[in-house]
Protein backbone atom coordinates (compact mmCIF):
# COMPACT_ATOMS: atom_id res chain seq x y z
CA UNK A 1 0.00 0.00 0.00
CA UNK A 2 2.53 2.61 0.69
CA UNK A 3 4.91 1.48 -2.15
CA UNK A 4 1.76 2.39 -4.25
CA UNK A 5 1.25 6.20 -3.19
CA UNK A 6 5.10 6.92 -2.93
CA UNK A 7 5.77 6.68 -6.89
CA UNK A 8 3.79 9.71 -7.94
CA UNK A 9 3.74 12.03 -4.18
CA UNK A 10 7.50 13.15 -4.07
CA UNK A 11 9.47 15.90 -5.18
CA UNK A 12 13.02 15.71 -5.90
CA UNK A 13 14.03 19.04 -4.53
CA UNK A 14 16.78 21.32 -6.66
CA UNK A 15 20.05 21.88 -5.55
CA UNK A 16 19.33 25.26 -5.07
CA UNK A 17 16.34 24.47 -2.80
CA UNK A 18 18.76 22.71 -0.62
CA UNK A 19 21.12 25.06 -0.15
CA UNK A 20 18.68 27.41 0.36
CA UNK A 21 17.20 25.61 2.75
CA UNK A 22 20.81 24.81 4.68
CA UNK A 23 22.09 28.63 4.78
CA UNK A 24 18.44 29.10 6.99
CA UNK A 25 18.74 26.74 9.26
CA UNK A 26 22.66 27.59 9.71
CA UNK A 27 21.68 31.14 10.30
CA UNK A 28 19.08 30.16 12.91
CA UNK A 29 20.59 27.62 14.99
CA UNK A 30 25.10 28.13 14.64
CA UNK A 31 25.02 31.58 16.92
CA UNK A 32 22.81 29.41 19.39
CA UNK A 33 25.54 26.63 19.47
CA UNK A 34 28.65 28.74 19.59
CA UNK A 35 26.72 30.70 22.68
CA UNK A 36 26.10 27.18 24.25
CA UNK A 37 29.87 26.06 23.51
CA UNK A 38 31.50 29.46 25.01
CA UNK A 39 29.02 28.95 28.15
CA UNK A 40 28.85 25.24 28.64
CA UNK A 41 30.51 23.15 26.46
CA UNK A 42 33.71 24.58 26.76
CA UNK A 43 34.16 23.69 30.38
CA UNK A 44 33.06 20.66 32.14
CA UNK A 45 29.43 21.82 32.95
CA UNK A 46 28.24 20.39 29.81
CA UNK A 47 31.04 18.15 28.52
CA UNK A 48 28.06 15.42 27.85
CA UNK A 49 26.56 18.19 25.16
CA UNK A 50 28.62 18.14 22.02
CA UNK A 51 28.87 14.15 22.07
CA UNK A 52 24.69 14.16 22.21
CA UNK A 53 24.59 16.42 19.40
CA UNK A 54 26.79 14.44 16.97
CA UNK A 55 24.69 11.38 18.02
CA UNK A 56 21.92 13.60 16.82
CA UNK A 57 23.75 14.56 13.65
CA UNK A 58 23.86 10.87 13.29
CA UNK A 59 20.60 9.44 13.11
CA UNK A 60 19.47 11.87 11.14
CA UNK A 61 22.00 11.36 8.29
CA UNK A 62 20.58 7.61 8.93
CA UNK A 63 17.46 8.64 7.47
CA UNK A 64 18.99 10.59 4.36
CA UNK A 65 17.70 7.64 2.04
CA UNK A 66 13.96 9.48 2.74
CA UNK A 67 14.75 12.87 3.59
CA UNK A 68 16.27 12.77 0.32
CA UNK A 69 13.05 13.25 -1.55
CA UNK A 70 10.18 15.80 -0.45
CA UNK A 71 6.67 15.22 0.20
CA UNK A 72 4.04 16.22 -2.83
CA UNK A 73 1.43 16.95 -0.87
CA UNK A 74 1.63 16.85 2.96
CA UNK A 75 -0.24 19.43 5.00
CA UNK A 76 0.23 22.65 5.66
CA UNK A 77 -1.31 24.00 8.52
CA UNK A 78 0.61 21.19 11.35
CA UNK A 79 4.04 22.19 10.14
CA UNK A 80 3.10 26.07 10.19
CA UNK A 81 1.81 25.69 13.76
CA UNK A 82 4.92 23.80 15.09
CA UNK A 83 7.30 26.60 13.05
CA UNK A 84 5.30 28.99 14.99
CA UNK A 85 5.48 28.06 18.41
CA UNK A 86 9.35 26.93 17.87
CA UNK A 87 10.04 30.17 16.34
CA UNK A 88 8.52 32.53 19.36
CA UNK A 89 10.06 29.98 22.20
CA UNK A 90 13.25 30.82 20.13
CA UNK A 91 13.16 34.28 19.79
CA UNK A 92 12.31 34.72 23.76
CA UNK A 93 15.46 32.45 24.22
CA UNK A 94 17.50 33.93 21.93
CA UNK A 95 17.08 37.38 22.69
CA UNK A 96 16.73 36.68 26.63
CA UNK A 97 19.51 34.51 26.97
CA UNK A 98 17.64 31.72 27.93
CA UNK A 99 19.99 29.16 26.36
CA UNK A 100 17.57 25.94 27.65
CA UNK A 101 14.67 27.70 25.88
CA UNK A 102 16.54 28.55 22.76
CA UNK A 103 18.16 25.34 22.51
CA UNK A 104 14.84 23.49 23.33
CA UNK A 105 12.80 25.78 20.57
CA UNK A 106 14.68 24.00 18.17
CA UNK A 107 12.77 20.64 18.30
CA UNK A 108 9.48 22.26 17.34
CA UNK A 109 11.30 24.62 14.47
CA UNK A 110 13.06 21.52 13.01
CA UNK A 111 9.78 19.31 13.34
CA UNK A 112 8.15 21.75 11.62
CA UNK A 113 10.66 21.65 8.78
CA UNK A 114 10.18 17.90 8.32
CA UNK A 115 6.33 18.17 8.68
CA UNK A 116 6.66 20.77 5.89
CA UNK A 117 8.71 19.19 3.27
CA UNK A 118 8.53 15.69 4.38
CA UNK A 119 4.96 15.45 5.87
CA UNK A 120 3.50 13.02 8.74
CA UNK A 121 6.44 10.04 7.61
CA UNK A 122 8.85 13.03 7.84
CA UNK A 123 8.01 14.03 11.58
CA UNK A 124 7.71 9.88 12.31
CA UNK A 125 11.36 9.75 11.31
CA UNK A 126 12.69 12.64 12.77
CA UNK A 127 10.90 12.70 16.07
CA UNK A 128 13.06 10.81 18.34
CA UNK A 129 16.49 12.17 16.51
CA UNK A 130 15.08 15.89 17.42
CA UNK A 131 13.69 14.80 21.19
CA UNK A 132 17.22 14.27 22.00
CA UNK A 133 17.68 17.72 21.69
CA UNK A 134 16.65 18.07 25.16
CA UNK A 135 19.64 16.84 26.70
CA UNK A 136 22.25 18.98 24.57
CA UNK A 137 22.44 21.72 27.31
CA UNK A 138 22.19 21.71 30.87
CA UNK A 139 18.83 22.25 32.64
CA UNK A 140 19.03 25.46 34.30
CA UNK A 141 20.06 25.31 37.97
CA UNK A 142 17.16 26.29 39.85
CA UNK A 143 14.88 24.16 38.13
CA UNK A 144 16.53 21.03 39.34
CA UNK A 145 18.32 21.84 42.50
CA UNK A 146 15.65 20.78 45.01
CA UNK A 147 15.58 17.34 42.94
CA UNK A 148 19.11 17.26 42.90
CA UNK A 149 20.59 18.51 45.90
CA UNK A 150 20.31 15.43 48.03
CA UNK A 151 21.54 13.32 45.38
CA UNK A 152 24.75 15.44 45.32
CA UNK A 153 25.52 14.13 49.21
CA UNK A 154 24.29 10.48 48.47
CA UNK A 155 27.10 10.93 45.56
CA UNK A 156 29.86 12.40 47.96
CA UNK A 157 28.56 9.75 51.15
CA UNK A 158 28.98 6.99 48.83
CA UNK A 159 32.28 7.97 47.97
CA UNK A 160 33.83 8.78 50.96
CA UNK A 161 32.22 5.43 52.97
CA UNK A 162 33.68 2.98 50.16
CA UNK A 163 36.61 4.24 50.16
CA UNK A 164 36.66 4.32 53.66
CA UNK A 165 35.76 0.81 53.92
CA UNK A 166 38.89 -0.32 51.75
CA UNK A 167 41.26 1.51 54.05
CA UNK A 168 42.03 4.67 52.62
CA UNK A 169 42.77 8.05 54.37
CA UNK A 170 39.78 9.89 53.43
CA UNK A 171 37.42 12.03 55.23
CA UNK A 172 35.13 14.40 54.53
CA UNK A 173 33.45 17.62 55.55
CA UNK A 174 30.36 18.69 53.82
CA UNK A 175 31.31 19.03 49.97
CA UNK A 176 34.85 18.84 51.01
CA UNK A 177 36.40 15.39 50.18
CA UNK A 178 40.07 14.83 52.19
CA UNK A 179 42.38 12.04 50.64
CA UNK A 180 45.65 11.83 51.74
CA UNK A 181 47.60 15.11 52.12
CA UNK A 182 45.05 16.08 49.29
CA UNK A 183 41.49 18.26 49.30
CA UNK A 184 39.03 18.38 46.76
CA UNK A 185 35.87 20.17 46.29
CA UNK A 186 32.81 17.71 44.95
CA UNK A 187 30.77 20.59 44.10
CA UNK A 188 27.75 20.67 41.41
CA UNK A 189 29.60 19.45 38.29
CA UNK A 190 31.72 17.63 40.09
CA UNK A 191 29.36 15.12 41.44
CA UNK A 192 27.96 15.68 37.74
CA UNK A 193 24.24 16.65 38.41
CA UNK A 194 24.33 18.29 35.17
CA UNK A 195 25.43 15.05 33.74
CA UNK A 196 22.67 13.13 34.66
CA UNK A 197 20.28 14.86 32.10
CA UNK A 198 22.64 14.33 29.47
CA UNK A 199 23.23 10.37 30.72
CA UNK A 200 19.32 10.20 30.94
CA UNK A 201 19.57 11.02 27.19
CA UNK A 202 22.25 8.42 26.49
CA UNK A 203 20.10 5.90 28.10
CA UNK A 204 16.64 7.05 26.28
CA UNK A 205 18.96 6.57 23.18
CA UNK A 206 20.37 2.97 23.94
CA UNK A 207 16.72 1.91 24.29
CA UNK A 208 15.60 3.38 20.85
CA UNK A 209 18.98 2.07 18.81
CA UNK A 210 18.01 -1.53 20.53
CA UNK A 211 14.56 -1.51 19.16
CA UNK A 212 13.50 -4.28 21.42
CA UNK A 213 10.57 -5.48 20.96
CA UNK A 214 9.53 -6.61 24.10
CA UNK A 215 7.86 -3.92 26.04
CA UNK A 216 9.19 -5.45 29.57
CA UNK A 217 12.59 -5.12 28.40
CA UNK A 218 12.43 -2.00 26.87
CA UNK A 219 10.44 -0.71 30.36
CA UNK A 220 13.54 -2.54 32.75
CA UNK A 221 15.71 -0.46 30.70
CA UNK A 222 14.18 2.65 30.84
CA UNK A 223 13.60 1.98 34.63
CA UNK A 224 17.98 1.11 34.85
CA UNK A 225 18.37 4.88 33.43
CA UNK A 226 18.69 7.01 36.23
CA UNK A 227 19.94 4.13 38.68
CA UNK A 228 23.10 3.95 35.96
CA UNK A 229 23.05 7.63 35.62
CA UNK A 230 23.57 7.83 39.45
CA UNK A 231 26.20 4.93 39.07
CA UNK A 232 28.49 6.54 36.34
CA UNK A 233 28.18 9.82 39.04
CA UNK A 234 29.86 7.66 41.72
CA UNK A 235 32.35 5.93 39.31
CA UNK A 236 33.58 9.43 37.98
CA UNK A 237 34.12 10.75 41.49
CA UNK A 238 35.72 7.41 42.97
CA UNK A 239 38.20 7.36 40.06
CA UNK A 240 38.67 11.36 40.35
CA UNK A 241 39.62 11.03 44.00
CA UNK A 242 42.19 7.83 43.53
CA UNK A 243 43.61 9.37 40.64
CA UNK A 244 44.15 12.28 42.79
CA UNK A 245 45.54 10.25 45.33
CA UNK A 246 47.87 7.85 43.53
CA UNK A 247 48.91 10.70 40.86
CA UNK A 248 48.98 13.76 42.15
CA UNK A 249 46.35 17.01 41.77
CA UNK A 250 47.46 17.75 38.62
CA UNK A 251 46.80 14.00 36.76
CA UNK A 252 43.41 14.49 38.82
CA UNK A 253 42.85 17.69 36.70
CA UNK A 254 43.51 15.93 33.74
CA UNK A 255 41.22 13.26 34.45
CA UNK A 256 38.18 15.90 34.87
CA UNK A 257 38.63 17.09 31.55
CA UNK A 258 37.62 14.33 29.98
CA UNK A 259 35.73 12.80 33.01
CA UNK A 260 32.84 13.89 30.84
CA UNK A 261 33.01 11.44 28.41
CA UNK A 262 34.49 8.80 30.04
CA UNK A 263 31.01 8.82 31.95
CA UNK A 264 28.70 8.83 28.57
CA UNK A 265 31.44 5.65 27.64
CA UNK A 266 30.75 4.00 30.97
CA UNK A 267 26.70 4.85 30.93
CA UNK A 268 26.63 3.42 27.77
CA UNK A 269 28.57 0.30 28.60
CA UNK A 270 26.36 -0.14 31.68
CA UNK A 271 23.52 0.05 29.80
CA UNK A 272 24.86 -2.49 26.99
CA UNK A 273 25.31 -5.21 29.71
CA UNK A 274 22.47 -4.57 31.88
CA UNK A 275 20.57 -5.15 28.28
CA UNK A 276 22.71 -8.40 27.81
CA UNK A 277 21.24 -9.20 31.10
CA UNK A 278 17.91 -9.23 30.47
CA UNK A 279 18.22 -11.11 27.20
CA UNK A 280 20.08 -13.84 29.19
CA UNK A 281 17.19 -14.14 31.70
CA UNK A 282 14.42 -13.82 29.48
CA UNK A 283 16.21 -17.35 27.84
CA UNK A 284 16.33 -15.37 24.25
CA UNK A 285 19.41 -14.37 22.52
CA UNK A 286 20.06 -11.15 22.76
CA UNK A 287 19.98 -8.76 19.68
CA UNK A 288 23.63 -7.46 19.37
CA UNK A 289 22.22 -3.50 19.74
CA UNK A 290 24.10 -1.52 17.46
CA UNK A 291 24.67 -4.28 14.61
CA UNK A 292 20.64 -4.71 14.21
CA UNK A 293 19.84 -3.95 10.60
CA UNK A 294 19.17 -0.17 11.60
CA UNK A 295 16.71 1.23 9.40
CA UNK A 296 14.83 -1.93 9.54
CA UNK A 297 14.70 -1.62 13.39
CA UNK A 298 14.06 2.06 13.87
CA UNK A 299 11.31 1.79 11.60
CA UNK A 300 9.90 -1.39 13.46
CA UNK A 301 10.46 0.94 16.46
CA UNK A 302 8.24 3.41 15.16
CA UNK A 303 5.59 1.56 13.98
CA UNK A 304 4.81 -0.09 17.32
CA UNK B 1 16.22 18.36 -11.10
CA UNK B 2 15.84 22.19 -12.57
CA UNK B 3 16.98 25.41 -10.53
CA UNK B 4 13.84 26.62 -8.96
CA UNK B 5 13.87 26.66 -5.49
CA UNK B 6 11.01 24.63 -3.60
CA UNK B 7 7.88 27.00 -2.46
CA UNK B 8 7.98 25.63 1.20
CA UNK B 9 11.98 25.68 1.10
CA UNK B 10 11.12 29.44 0.10
CA UNK B 11 8.39 30.23 3.29
CA UNK B 12 10.67 28.19 5.69
CA UNK B 13 13.82 30.58 5.01
CA UNK B 14 11.67 34.09 4.95
CA UNK B 15 9.90 32.48 8.33
CA UNK B 16 13.79 31.67 10.22
CA UNK B 17 15.19 34.79 8.78
CA UNK B 18 12.25 36.22 10.60
CA UNK B 19 12.97 34.63 13.54
CA UNK B 20 16.51 35.24 13.84
CA UNK B 21 15.76 39.21 12.78
CA UNK B 22 13.39 39.19 15.55
CA UNK B 23 15.53 37.55 18.10
CA UNK B 24 18.34 40.05 17.00
CA UNK B 25 15.90 43.06 17.35
CA UNK B 26 14.36 42.17 20.92
CA UNK B 27 17.77 41.63 22.72
CA UNK B 28 17.84 44.27 25.52
CA UNK B 29 20.75 47.25 25.08
CA UNK B 30 19.46 49.72 26.91
CA UNK B 31 22.19 50.37 30.20
CA UNK B 32 20.92 52.10 33.64
CA UNK B 33 24.22 52.41 35.60
CA UNK B 34 27.26 52.53 34.44
CA UNK B 35 30.83 51.60 36.28
CA UNK B 36 32.69 55.38 35.69
CA UNK B 37 35.80 54.40 37.25
CA UNK B 38 37.25 50.76 39.15
CA UNK B 39 35.23 50.39 42.19
CA UNK B 40 38.87 50.16 44.04
CA UNK B 41 38.94 54.18 43.49
CA UNK B 42 35.42 54.47 43.54
CA UNK B 43 35.13 53.10 47.26
CA UNK B 44 37.14 55.55 49.86
CA UNK B 45 40.10 53.68 51.84
CA UNK B 46 38.61 55.68 54.95
CA UNK B 47 35.67 56.68 56.13
CA UNK B 48 33.31 57.51 59.36
CA UNK B 49 35.56 55.38 61.90
CA UNK B 50 36.75 53.07 59.31
CA UNK B 51 39.88 52.89 57.82
CA UNK B 52 41.48 50.08 55.04
CA UNK B 53 43.87 47.37 56.84
CA UNK B 54 46.05 44.58 54.86
CA UNK B 55 43.30 42.36 53.78
CA UNK B 56 44.13 38.21 54.93
CA UNK B 57 45.30 36.58 51.92
CA UNK B 58 42.40 33.60 52.08
CA UNK B 59 39.11 35.68 52.56
CA UNK B 60 36.56 34.11 50.81
CA UNK B 61 36.82 35.85 46.91
CA UNK B 62 33.17 36.54 45.59
CA UNK B 63 34.70 35.53 42.37
CA UNK B 64 35.52 31.75 43.42
CA UNK B 65 34.42 29.74 40.28
CA UNK B 66 31.53 27.69 40.76
CA UNK B 67 32.80 24.58 39.55
CA UNK B 68 32.83 24.38 35.84
CA UNK B 69 32.88 27.96 35.24
CA UNK B 70 35.61 29.89 33.32
CA UNK B 71 36.92 33.59 33.59
CA UNK B 72 35.43 34.98 30.73
CA UNK B 73 32.22 33.56 31.42
CA UNK B 74 32.30 34.17 35.06
CA UNK B 75 29.58 37.70 35.45
CA UNK B 76 31.36 40.39 37.06
CA UNK B 77 32.71 43.24 35.72
CA UNK B 78 34.84 44.66 38.74
CA UNK B 79 35.42 42.89 42.32
CA UNK B 80 36.93 44.76 45.26
CA UNK B 81 38.10 43.08 48.26
CA UNK B 82 39.31 45.32 51.14
CA UNK B 83 40.02 44.85 54.70
CA UNK B 84 38.72 47.82 57.31
CA UNK B 85 39.18 47.73 60.53
CA UNK B 86 37.96 50.42 63.80
CA UNK B 87 39.82 52.15 66.63
CA UNK B 88 37.94 49.66 68.87
CA UNK B 89 40.10 46.63 66.75
CA UNK B 90 37.42 45.11 64.75
CA UNK B 91 37.95 43.84 61.21
CA UNK B 92 35.67 43.43 58.77
CA UNK B 93 36.41 42.11 55.42
CA UNK B 94 34.47 44.18 52.48
CA UNK B 95 33.73 42.16 49.10
CA UNK B 96 32.01 44.24 46.17
CA UNK B 97 31.44 42.37 42.86
CA UNK B 98 29.86 43.96 40.20
CA UNK B 99 28.37 42.35 37.15
CA UNK B 100 27.08 44.78 34.07
CA UNK B 101 25.18 42.23 32.78
CA UNK B 102 22.94 39.69 34.24
CA UNK B 103 21.57 36.92 32.57
CA UNK B 104 19.15 33.61 33.69
CA UNK B 105 22.17 31.34 33.53
CA UNK B 106 24.98 33.96 34.18
CA UNK B 107 24.36 36.01 37.22
CA UNK B 108 26.43 37.16 40.50
CA UNK B 109 27.39 34.20 42.61
CA UNK B 110 25.26 33.85 46.04
CA UNK B 111 27.81 33.84 48.97
CA UNK B 112 25.97 30.84 50.14
CA UNK B 113 27.47 29.19 47.01
CA UNK B 114 30.43 30.66 46.71
CA UNK B 115 31.50 29.73 50.68
CA UNK B 116 30.31 26.32 49.75
CA UNK B 117 32.82 26.30 46.71
CA UNK B 118 35.29 27.06 48.73
CA UNK B 119 34.93 24.04 50.89
CA UNK B 120 32.52 26.04 53.76
CA UNK B 121 30.08 25.12 55.29
CA UNK B 122 26.88 27.27 55.89
CA UNK B 123 25.70 26.43 59.54
CA UNK B 124 23.49 29.41 59.89
CA UNK B 125 21.50 31.94 57.46
CA UNK B 126 18.77 34.01 58.14
CA UNK B 127 17.22 36.73 55.89
CA UNK B 128 17.34 40.35 57.00
CA UNK B 129 16.66 43.65 56.22
CA UNK B 130 20.02 46.09 56.68
CA UNK B 131 18.98 49.44 57.35
CA UNK B 132 20.26 51.97 55.07
CA UNK B 133 19.60 55.14 57.06
CA UNK B 134 20.48 58.33 55.85
CA UNK B 135 20.18 57.37 52.34
CA UNK B 136 16.92 55.29 51.79
CA UNK B 137 13.78 54.72 53.89
CA UNK B 138 13.98 51.32 52.01
CA UNK B 139 16.63 48.72 54.14
CA UNK B 140 18.41 46.62 51.69
CA UNK B 141 17.10 43.36 51.53
CA UNK B 142 20.02 40.64 52.45
CA UNK B 143 20.89 37.61 54.50
CA UNK B 144 23.06 37.00 57.62
CA UNK B 145 25.08 33.62 57.56
CA UNK B 146 27.34 31.71 60.03
CA UNK B 147 29.80 29.98 58.01
CA UNK B 148 32.03 27.50 58.88
CA UNK B 149 35.66 26.40 57.15
CA UNK B 150 38.26 24.13 57.41
CA UNK B 151 40.47 26.17 59.87
CA UNK B 152 37.87 29.47 61.23
CA UNK B 153 34.34 30.50 61.82
CA UNK B 154 32.74 33.52 59.91
CA UNK B 155 30.08 35.52 60.06
CA UNK B 156 28.57 37.27 56.40
CA UNK B 157 26.38 40.15 55.77
CA UNK B 158 25.32 40.23 52.04
CA UNK B 159 22.83 41.75 50.14
CA UNK B 160 22.63 41.36 46.01
CA UNK B 161 20.99 44.27 44.17
CA UNK B 162 20.01 42.85 40.85
CA UNK B 163 18.53 45.36 38.83
CA UNK B 164 15.83 47.14 40.52
CA UNK B 165 15.58 44.11 43.04
CA UNK B 166 17.01 42.71 46.74
CA UNK B 167 17.67 39.46 45.31
CA UNK B 168 16.36 37.22 47.61
CA UNK B 169 15.54 33.73 45.55
CA UNK B 170 16.22 32.66 42.00
CA UNK B 171 12.82 32.76 40.51
CA UNK B 172 11.98 36.30 41.31
CA UNK B 173 15.43 37.50 39.81
CA UNK B 174 14.87 34.98 36.68
CA UNK B 175 11.37 36.73 36.52
CA UNK B 176 12.99 40.40 36.92
CA UNK B 177 16.00 39.78 34.48
CA UNK B 178 13.21 38.39 32.31
CA UNK B 179 10.79 41.34 32.58
CA UNK B 180 13.13 44.37 32.32
CA UNK B 181 15.39 42.61 29.36
CA UNK B 182 11.73 41.87 27.47
CA UNK B 183 11.82 46.34 27.80
CA UNK B 184 14.73 46.41 26.36
CA UNK B 185 16.75 46.86 29.21
CA UNK B 186 20.20 45.20 30.19
CA UNK B 187 19.95 44.21 33.87
CA UNK B 188 23.03 44.87 35.78
CA UNK B 189 24.13 43.69 39.38
CA UNK B 190 26.28 43.68 42.42
CA UNK B 191 27.07 41.59 45.50
CA UNK B 192 27.82 43.64 48.80
CA UNK B 193 29.15 41.33 51.52
CA UNK B 194 31.18 42.27 54.52
CA UNK B 195 32.06 39.20 56.92
CA UNK B 196 34.33 38.82 60.30
CA UNK B 197 36.55 35.72 61.56
CA UNK B 198 35.00 35.25 64.42
CA UNK B 199 36.42 32.35 67.11
CA UNK B 200 33.21 30.27 67.85
CA UNK B 201 29.52 30.30 66.92
CA UNK B 202 28.35 31.65 70.47
CA UNK B 203 30.58 34.90 69.20
CA UNK B 204 28.05 35.39 66.33
CA UNK B 205 26.12 37.63 68.33
CA UNK B 206 23.37 40.20 66.81
CA UNK B 207 25.78 42.71 68.22
CA UNK B 208 28.31 41.12 66.09
CA UNK B 209 26.01 41.31 63.10
CA UNK B 210 24.77 44.32 63.74
CA UNK B 211 28.56 46.03 63.90
CA UNK B 212 29.03 44.32 60.33
CA UNK B 213 26.12 45.93 58.93
CA UNK B 214 26.49 49.51 60.26
CA UNK B 215 29.98 49.57 58.47
CA UNK B 216 27.71 48.96 55.38
CA UNK B 217 25.32 51.79 55.75
CA UNK B 218 28.63 53.93 56.67
CA UNK B 219 29.85 52.71 53.72
CA UNK B 220 26.79 53.53 51.25
CA UNK B 221 26.27 56.94 52.72
CA UNK B 222 30.63 57.47 52.28
CA UNK B 223 30.34 56.97 48.49
CA UNK B 224 29.98 59.78 46.06
CA UNK B 225 26.52 59.20 44.02
CA UNK B 226 27.11 57.79 41.16
CA UNK B 227 29.07 54.91 43.31
CA UNK B 228 25.84 54.77 45.50
CA UNK B 229 23.55 54.04 42.55
CA UNK B 230 25.80 51.04 42.06
CA UNK B 231 25.51 49.26 45.27
CA UNK B 232 21.72 49.94 46.20
CA UNK B 233 20.32 51.70 42.90
CA UNK B 234 16.35 52.08 43.04
CA UNK B 235 16.19 48.97 44.67
CA UNK B 236 13.01 47.89 46.48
Amino acid sequence: MRGAVNEIDYVVPSRLSWAVLSAALAVLVIPSYVDIYRVFWRVELGAQGPVILAVIVWLIWRERGVLRRFAAHSPLLPGLALLATGIACYVLGRSQSIYSLEIVAQIPVLLGVASLLWGAQGVRRLRFPLALLAFVVPVPGSLLDPLLLPLKDWVSVTVDNLLHFLGYPIARTGVLLIIGSYRLLIADACSGLNSMVALSGVGLLYVYLAAHHGRARNVALLASILPIAFAANIVRVLLLVLITYYDGEAAGRTFHDYAGVLEVLFAFGAFFAFDRLLGWFSGRPPRPALRAPLPAAVAAGVAR
Amino acid sequence: MNGRVNSRVVLLAIGLMIASAAAWQLTPRVRRHELVAPLASLVPVKFAEWRETPLASDAVDPRAQLPGETDREAPYDDVLMRGYTNPRGDIVVLALAYGSHQRQELKIHRPELCYTAQGFEVLRRMPVDLPLTGVSAQPARGARMLVRGADRLETVSYWIRIGDLYSRGAWKTRAHILAEGLSGHVVDGILVRVSQIVPDAASATPQRFALQEDFLAQLVRALPANARDLLVGDAS
